[in-house]
């Protein structure tokens, strides 16, 4: 899973069964055929670590990364759950949306193999993002920062 | 209202770059003038930390939760040093927190330090009009609501202009409803902030602010 930018897609390459029940039912009118399947899972959330609930996913598969292969909604939760096509081999990318925040992110399928999550961004250098010590440590060294060219240019010439 | 990556073309994105520089250029230009630009160094490098940090202040306003931006405060304060200031502060959030882009850096600088610049007019304007210390604080709310309202207001345009075509447009400008609406209370604190330091500037050193 990744964190990328301000806005979080952690995309889970699990061996998460979507179905996970192998069979067939039957009904009068209607027919379903359950098989178990590998899935990917995307949980956006903000920075603030509140999930991106309705934000708009969008799929692109590797062997036409310029056009949609699949997009829905996050839940409640900020999760968006898809089985790619375990035909096509290669990056899928993975977009989340709301209001103009967002992030993207890629997850590379390989064959034979459980899926390996991937970093997209160059933004992203972390699996999980600075936690909040760390985005404290950080801003406390940018400010003092800050307050050492202010002092410098205080000091009497 | 920080635009991330991949949200615009790439084209828009080094656009906004361009016209950000060239802001900055002017900006710069108008600093070099001044009889003592390094006097004014020390309090721009102060509201640069403010603004850099005011991105990681949360206020939770269900259901969604925005944070700080300063920017009317910086350009009430600041003036034309509000620009380069935001630039610096945009580029820190960026590549220190993610916050924005890198690539729509120019963009984001466009839409914070336009505002931020807008503000500087209005308040200067402001305090030409009237030189009081309840007027300055007046003008200082207005500069600082302003540049929130502006702010929104440009980020939301521009998602509009570049909606793309494949995403639920519907959705989206409910969301950008939301969005707007969340931002009112952070107009009105963000003023009241802008308010409350031109009022505590006037009262201490009122040379603090921007000379009119």
């Amino acid at each position: 899973m990744w964190a990328v930018g301000a806005r979080r897609v952690l995309i889970t390459g699990a061996a998460a069964a979507v179905c996970a029940a192998t069979g067939q039912a039957f009904a009068h009118a209607a027919y379903i055929q359950l098989s178990p399947a590998r899935g990917v899972e995307v949980r956006a959330a903000y920075d603030s670590g509140e999930p991106m609930v309705s934000a708009q996913v969008r799929i692109y598969a590797p062997d036409a990364p310029a056009r949609v292969w699949l997009q829905g909604l996050t839940d409640e939760s900020g999760v968006y759950r898809f089985v790619p096509d375990p035909a096509i081999d290669g990056a899928w990318a993975v977009q989340v949306r709301q209001a103009g925040h967002g992030a993207m992110g890629e997850i590379r399928l390989e064959p034979t193999s459980v899926p390996a999550a991937e970093a997209a961004l160059p933004l992203s250098t972390s699996a999980t993002g600075p936690d909040p010590l760390q985005k404290a440590l950080m801003a406390a060294a940018i400010i003092w920062g800050f307050i050492g060219t202010a002092l410098y240019f205080k000091r009497p010439r | 209202m920080h635009l991330p990556d991949g949200i615009v073309p790439l084209p828009l994105a080094l656009a906004g770059y361009v016209a950000s520089g060239l802001i900055a250029w002017a900006c710069l230009r108008r600093i070099e003038r001044k009889p003592d630009p390094r006097r004014e160094l020390p309090r721009a490098a102060m509201l640069t930390a403010a603004f850099f940090i005011a991105s990681l202040i949360y206020l939770p306003l269900p259901p969604v939760s925005v944070h700080l931006v300063l920017n009317g405060l910086l350009g009430a304060v600041l003036g034309w040093f509000a620009f380069p200031a935001i630039l610096v502060g945009l580029l820190l959030q960026a590549v220190m927190f993610g916050h924005g882009g890198i690539t729509t850096l120019g963009l984001n600088g466009l839409i914070f330090g336009l505002p931020a610049l807008a503000s500087y007019a209005v308040f200067v304007l402001g305090r030409k009009l009237s030189r009081s210390p309840r007027s300055d604080a007046l003008f200082g709310f207005v500069a600082g609501a302003f540049a929130v309202a502006a702010s929104a207001l440009l980020f939301v345009l521009l998602l509009l202009w570049q909606m793309p075509a494949e995403l639920d447009s519907a959705l989206e400008q409910q969301a950008l409803r939301v969005f707007v609406i969340a931002h009112v209370p952070v107009m009105l604190l963000e003023g009241l902030v802008t308010a409350t330091l031109v009022a505590l500037f006037v009262r201490i050193d009122p040379a603090l602010l921007v000379r009119v």
